[in-house]
């Protein structure tokens, strides 16, 4: 049995205050974005073990890449937040550069990703690490796949992709 | 057997009385145990003290051994990855590469292996291009347990996984590749094992007994469940006997893996990093009720323990850069209690079922560990395979008033809250946000004494193979509306006969220590213990009751209090 009391749980919250002034925990401190860029890329289908190797086609998706200053590595998996919503993605550690680690978030449908978007990124669900990008998605900015690649895979332009076919002109 | 043994006995026996011989003491080998049964007898005490043998220690390190390659062939997600762990086993004296204790045709030895998790890889960041003196010993963290291990006579192994730490690839999940990492290390130690390929002059030739025991931190938690499932799939034919992991993550992104084999779950409370203890779903998904594979699970819940602690390297205070406290809240326990409730939990989970010492526990008994663990507010769970699922609540239908059984279920109908729910994080349901659960269950309110009565349909009334009426509960907070702190929640368990008898088991939840309060510091969640109550606690008078006509099982609650229930089985 758990014993506590409104006065243990007072207790708690001043012993949190104490630690933020001695230097916050590191696993409930905001992430320190300081960039991104988008790319189209060819995302392949995920082959499961055990499973015969999939037979849908390698599709077109968005590689966000983020560049997070400090970025602390640890259990949970980063999550890119747009528009204020968590979206599920594939995610891998692009590069890392000084102390700057690029965070790779790989968008598979074109859904989420809205003219003038806002771009935040936490660890897992927990949103008391959350930061927001200082700039936001421009579709126009997203760089295409290489034609060549795009036609020998089939894959739609990235401007078709991105634009539900009944939207308007 | 090769022909080397055979050679330095021929002095003594004829060919083929030599030959009949050593393939009966191979038959008889394969089933004994490597560790003398009177020893065993000092780990039922406390597993945690240094076993018979002496500590024999090697490194290896093969670097850039192979590329990891997605199912279906092409690129390598992962390219160029070492081959790397250190090692304890069972030595005649201890210090580096001394000989293996024992003949090679008496003492063999059970593998464990264990993989840590996500962590930086250099100082202190994700980069791969620091010095290999400057890289953080990730797998060094478990030596304590390693160390422990090999005197018992495990050989021991800790993996580097170094390429596939602060990695990730878009074309092989993060826990796929640290499963088939920990594969590859296993095809390594068949090869030195039968072979004697060894890089040490054959020092491990024929010293492994086949049996395979896995344990994984973290990610690396999630990486040997997948390799558990993956051995499975593919048919590798390796001869995995346990799996545990150790605050684990559950975030594959492509599949839910569940393992097949006797399973030990190790959550933190306090864990700061995987705060969503999304571990814990790991636990729900494995044997479900009505599953064709059922394999035993356990779990131990340690109030006041964080994530970083289990590893040394990741605990400040032992050298290593980067290393941090990730717990917060108050009850806390010191990283070398936490240390003590891993040694002391996952060696007996492997003493029992790589080793057969059956006599062996690993879990706590009302709320309260085994030696060194004094104080430990710890809680644990389990399931047998073999058993009778009275009320899983998994059937999909959200009706309390039938369970799967098809027996009807009744309530003396003063239940302030009565009815099934699902109990995961996230989802609209009413009590998703007290859990983090991956179950469905019943919530039960009472501020008077109320009873619930669960029918079993004459078919299963013959309870009389199984040893205990076991279910899970946890209390909800409630804002002390219902759960007030500190007050007595006094719970009967009631067998009823097919010819009435009525024998009861009281217990009061404060007392027994096995329903846990929530652990406010981490989000006050629910998490469930578990109640296990021997079937011969139930008396008919002064005799044991009659288990062959058991119509009903009847719970009475009294006093006040607001309880999750799950599970109520009849177990061995």
């Amino acid at each position: 049995m758990r014993r506590s009391t409104p006065l243990l749980v007072l207790a708690a919250l001043l012993a949190g205050a104490a630690g933020a002034e001695e230097g916050a925990n590191p696993y409930q401190t905001p992430l320190k974005p300081s960039g991104f860029e988008a790319r189209a890329v060819t995302v392949p289908p995920l082959a499961l073990p055990g499973e015969p190797a999939p037979e849908a086609a390698a599709h077109l998706g968005v590689e966000i890449r983020v560049q997070v200053t400090d970025y602390l590595p640890r259990a949970l998996e980063p999550t890119l937040v747009i528009d204020g919503e968590p979206i599920e993605t594939r995610t891998r550690i692009v590069a890392v550069e000084g102390d700057v680690t690029t965070l790779g978030f790989l968008v598979e449908t074109a859904e989420p990703l809205k003219e003038g978007a806002s771009l935040a990124v936490q660890m897992g669900e927990d949103e008391t690490t959350r930061a927001s990008l200082p700039t936001v998605l421009r579709l126009q900015e997203i760089r295409p796949l290489d034609p060549a690649e795009a036609e020998a895979r089939g894959l739609p332009d990235l401007k078709c992709w991105l634009s539900p076919p009944d939207a308007p002109p | 057997m090769n022909d080397h043994h055979r050679d330095r006995r021929a002095g003594a026996w004829s060919r083929a009385g030599r030959v009949g011989a050593l393939v009966a003491l191979g038959a008889f080998c394969a089933g004994c145990a490597s560790v003398p049964r009177g020893d065993l007898e000092r780990a039922e005490e406390n597993a945690c003290v240094t076993g018979p043998y002496k500590v024999g220690r090697v490194d290896y390190d093969f670097e850039d051994e192979f590329d990891l390659v997605p199912s279906g062939g092409g690129m390598p997600a992962y390219p160029d990855v070492d081959v790397r762990a250190t090692v304890r086993y069972p030595a005649k004296t201890a210090g580096v590469q001394q000989p293996v204790v024992g003949p090679k045709w008496w003492r063999r030895y059970p593998l464990i292996v264990f993989l840590h998790g996500n962590h930086a890889t250099c100082p202190c960041s994700c980069s791969h291009a620091c010095a290999a003196a400057s890289r953080i010993p990730n797998h060094l963290g478990y030596d304590y347990l390693l160390d422990v291990l090999a005197s018992w006579g495990f050989v021991a192994v800790s993996i580097d996984g170094f390429d596939v730490t602060c990695a990730g690839s878009f074309l092989m999940s993060d826990y796929e590749a640290r499963g088939r990492l920990v594969l590859r290390h296993l095809e390594r130690w068949q090869d030195w094992s039968a072979n004697g390929t060894d890089p040490w002059g054959g020092l491990f030739h024929q010293r492994l007994n086949g049996k395979v025991g896995l344990s994984g931190h973290s990610r690396g938690g999630e990486g040997v469940v997948a390799a558990e499932h993956i051995n499975r799939v593919e048919g590798l034919g390796f001869d995995i006997r346990a799996v545990n992991a150790i605050a684990p993550t559950d975030q594959d992104p492509g599949i839910h893996y569940v393992p097949q084999r006797p399973y030990y779950l190790l959550l933190a409370a306090s864990d700061g990093d995987v705060s969503n203890l999304q571990g814990l779903r790991t636990y729900d998904r494995t044997s479900l009720a009505g599953a064709a594979a059922q394999s035993e699970k356990s779990m131990v819940w340690v109030y006041g323990a964080n994530h970083n602690f289990f590893n040394t390297v990741w605990t400040p205070g032992f050298g290593a850069a980067c290393a941090s406290d990730d717990g917060s809240g108050l009850g806390r326990i010191s990283d070398a209690l936490q240390r003590a409730v891993a040694c002391q939990t996952i060696v007996p989970f492997l003493l029992h079922h790589l080793h057969g010492a059956g006599e062996i526990e690993w879990l706590p008994r009302d709320g309260r560990g085994p030696e060194g663990l004094e104080g430990v507010e710890m809680y644990g769970t389990y399931q047998h395979p073999t058993r009778l699922d009275v009320d899983s609540f998994d059937d999909g239908a959200d009706n309390p008033n039938t369970n799967p059984l098809g027996g009807a279920v009744s309530t003396s109908g003063g239940f302030t809250t009565f009815d099934e729910f699902e109990f995961k994080s996230g989802g609209a349901d009413t009590f998703n946000a007290s859990f983090r659960h991956f179950t469905h269950g019943l919530v039960l309110g009472w501020n008077s004494t109320q009873s619930y009565r669960t029918e079993l349909p004459t078919a299963q009334r013959d309870v009389s193979a199984f040893e205990a009426l076991v279910l899970r509960a946890g209390q909800i907070l409630d804002g002390e509306v219902l759960n007030a702190l500190d007050t007595p929640r006094t719970l009967r368990l009631t067998l009823e006969t097919g010819g009435g008898t009525l024998a009861n088991v009281d217990f009061d939840v404060v007392g027994l220590q096995s329903i846990p309060y929530p652990y406010e510091y981490n989000g006050g969640k629910t998490v469930f213990g578990m109640v296990r109550i021997p079937l011969v606690s139930f008396r008919d008078g002064n005799q044991p009751l009659t288990l062959t006509d058991i119509r009903a099982v009847r719970i009475e609650f009294r006093g006040s209090g607001l309880v999750a229930i799950d599970d109520i089985q009849f177990s061995r």
